[in-house]
């Protein structure tokens, strides 16, 4: 169960990563194309889509990052393990 | 002054010598072609060949069937 738990929790941030790193690569495709409208849509399309997933994480799982980006449920979550960079693959 | 002009000549000269068998070139030019958006990978798959453009994927040892 709780191996259940564990795998759609990698999953999930996988996924994250994913979209992240596809975010990249569309915001340095349109830093030299930034009249491409295609491109400027899948980018836009990407980063909402990073969001929902985020937002889903989060809310399962606590926040991903402090600095004031991610909020938190009660009581405060940042400081409960694993941290996403101490899961194990 | 004709003694200057002869002077470039010898340089160029020794540019071409420096380069045997090839155009005498400037040295550490680079250029970087326009990309044109065309296919892209899917983000999982952009993340394990690190671009999400099938055209600047560049896996090693590198060869150019692709």
């Amino acid at each position: 169960m709780e191996d259940i738990r564990l795998q759609e929790r990698v999953r999930l941030l996988r996924a994250i990563q994913e979209l992240e790193f596809a975010a990249v690569e569309w915001n340095l495709f349109l830093d030299t194309h930034p009249d491409n409208r295609e491109a400027l849509e899948a980018y836009n399309a990407t980063v909402a889509r990073l969001n929902e997933l985020k937002r889903e994480y989060e809310a399962a799982y606590g926040p991903l990052v402090h600095f004031g980006l991610s909020p938190s449920a009660y009581p405060w979550r940042w400081t409960d393990g694993p941290w996403p960079w101490e899961i194990e693959y | 002054m004709p003694g200057e002009k002869q002077e470039g000549r010898e340089q160029e000269e020794a540019k071409a010598q420096f380069f045997t068998g090839v155009p005498p070139l400037e040295l550490a030019t680079a250029y970087i072609p326009p990309q044109t958006l065309d296919r892209t990978y899917s983000p999982a798959e952009g993340l394990t060949r690190g671009t999400l453009f099938p055209e600047l994927y560049r896996p090693y040892p590198y060869s150019l069937a692709r």
